[in-house]
């Protein structure tokens, strides 16, 4: 009697979780759907000529793809060159961070100097503040300083992140002091330290960082819309407005640019989602 | 704050760390507290140089806060350390050239053993072949040859204790510091590492401060034991005298009289073993 009950119970529990299990499944997907959908639609469009973009109801699949799209937005705008200047600008900013925030992070996290806290205090305050409200006074310093209209404008900004030193020293507090101690008894400074120690347990912080900063900086559209008014300096994200005229616009190419534009951010993303992951799994580092 | 030594004589206090057999350790009125709590409470102490001195008391008796401040990890907030004869008051923990073992064995988790034990050298800018043949000697003596290329995310606690101890080991320090090096061992694997550590300082001439909870392991070893209780020192003594003349309070309570007849002959044991090849 009781077994029957429980196992009655058990069925019961089961369908229940699996209606549960279902209706979860199933809003996933219809919300991976929609999130999808301007990318498929981005796909769709590169391959279509400019009349056809905007038809409805919209056809995913064009009948007769328009490949020369692709050929075009090498000859009609200067892209490789928009995306030699935009991969320029993405690993020298990625590369400081990388450097800077992982060094701030470790005197943050490992040393003692006088009002430390306060002073990463203060540094974390200046992320709530939007950089819409200073880009401003910030532009007119960097004028005053002669780099508007050089790519050292971005790279020199973008060279430090309070984010980047935030997310690192997170990182950093959960590798023991004993470490860094038993490292200085081996003789080491903290340069060596942070080189050979910290730098190599922090891996996944590392790629978290690398992929944060690397998708943002490629990205961006505002900071090189302010600083870079020449041609010749222009990053994609700019530059894909010389496909907008006065009076008309070539979504076709547009769209096709942007597919270009997308590829190394996927394929940094990939190469470094395996230590993403990794971090958050194991970030037990007792040794 | 310490007295700024000019820079000069603490480089020269650092030379001659450095090109020392063995240095000598010398406490005055040393007194440290972590918030409100007073870890050590005006601590006088001298060791000679190439004296085997071993720390014992309770858990929280100040054993670890001593080797730490001696290690440069900490600094005293009251009181005068001098290692060598000279005021270390300014040296920074790199340039004592002092060795230690972490009680938590501090492993470079992402380096195998062999490069755990090899760091310390390389940073001393040893050559290769130096390197290797110092690795591989200190790794036979502690029986961690199969574990060279292991990392110590893989190995047992008392195989990561006996990896902690040879990456001390390895170095040719003047001075020693051990904090409860054997603790995670089973009796035999402690036994016989009590030899063998007490050989090698006998072959190394340096000085050894050992912090442990295990009386007997005091006894059989040190030279000198200093038993500590609430961060005061409360008895200085040699095995012999520790034995036949216990302070009367609190040291005659802490050490059992079993413990002690234990104690002598696994002392005489261990100072009659055989040398390492």
């Amino acid at each position: 009697m009781t077994v029957l009950a429980a196992a009655g119970a058990r069925v019961g529990t089961r369908r229940r979780v699996k209606i549960g299990h279902v209706l979860v499944v199933v809003t996933a997907i219809v919300i991976g759907l929609v999130m999808l959908a301007p990318f498929a639609w981005m796909l769709s469009a590169s391959l279509k000529l400019n009349k056809d973009v905007f038809t409805f109801p919209i056809q995913w699949i064009p009948t007769q793809p328009r490949w020369q799209n692709y050929v075009d937005i090498w000859t009609k705008i200067p892209l490789a060159l928009f995306i030699w200047n935009t991969a320029k600008i993405t690993i020298a900013v990625t590369v400081l961070q990388l450097l800077t925030s992982s060094l701030a992070a470790y005197a943050f996290a490992k040393l003692r100097f006088p009002f430390r806290d306060t002073l990463f205090l203060g540094y974390i305050a200046t992320i709530a503040m939007p950089w819409q409200v200073y880009m401003v006074p910030q532009f007119l310093l960097m004028r005053e300083l002669g780099l508007h209209n050089t790519q050292w404008s971005l790279i020199v900004l973008q060279a430090f992140t309070a984010f980047g030193v935030f997310l690192m020293r997170q990182f950093y507090q959960s590798i023991p002091d004993e470490l860094c101690e038993a490292a200085r008894i081996d003789g080491m400074n903290e340069y060596q330290i942070w080189w050979r120690i910290m730098l190599p347990l922090s891996k996944p912080a590392l790629s978290t960082l690398t992929i944060f900063t690397f998708v943002t900086t490629w990205n961006d559209f505002l900071g090189p819309l302010i600083y870079l008014t020449k041609t010749e300096l222009k990053t994609i994200q700019i530059g894909l407005r010389m496909f907008i005229s006065q009076y008309s616009a070539e979504y076709g190419l547009i769209m096709a640019a942007s597919v270009v534009a997308l590829i190394p951010v996927l394929v940094v993303f990939l190469a470094l989602q395996r230590f993403f992951v990794e971090g958050i799994a194991s970030t037990g580092l007792k040794g | 704050m310490p007295v700024e030594l000019h820079p000069q004589s603490r480089a020269l206090a650092s030379a001659a760390l450095r090109a020392l057999p063995a240095t000598s350790v010398s406490l005055r009125g040393v007194r440290k507290a972590f918030g409100s709590v007073l870890a050590l409470d005006g601590i006088d102490l001298d060791v000679d140089p190439g004296e085997f001195i071993a720390l014992i008391g309770p858990s929280g008796c100040g054993k670890s806060s001593l080797l730490r401040l001696i290690a440069g990890l900490d600094e005293p907030d009251e009181g005068e350390l001098r290692i060598a004869g000279a005021d270390v008051a300014d040296v920074p923990a790199r340039e004592r050239h002092l060795a230690m073992v972490f009680q938590a064995y501090a492993l470079y988790p992402h380096l195998t053993v062999f490069r755990n034990l090899a760091l310390p050298l390389e940073i001393a800018k040893l050559d290769r072949p130096t390197v290797e043949r110092r690795v591989e000697r200190i790794a036979e003596i502690l029986d961690i040859v199969h574990l060279l290329n292991r990392r110590p995310g893989l190995l047992s606690g008392g195989q990561r204790q006996r990896v902690a101890l040879a990456r001390a080991l390895v170095r040719e320090s003047p001075l020693y510091l051990l904090d409860e090096p054997l603790s995670h061992l089973d009796a035999p694997q402690r036994r016989a590492l009590r030899a063998r550590i007490r050989t090698l300082h006998e072959e190394l001439g340096a000085t050894f401060i050992y912090a442990t909870h295990d009386q007997a392991e005091a006894l059989a070893m040190a030279d000198r034991v200093v038993v500590m209780n609430e961060g005061r020192i409360a008895q200085v003594a040699t095995a012999r005298g520790l034995c036949d003349h216990p302070a009367p309070g609190f040291v005659a309570g802490f050490l059992a009289a079993e413990t002690m007849a234990g104690a002598l002959d696994a002392r005489r044991a261990a100072l009659s073993a055989e040398p390492l090849q």
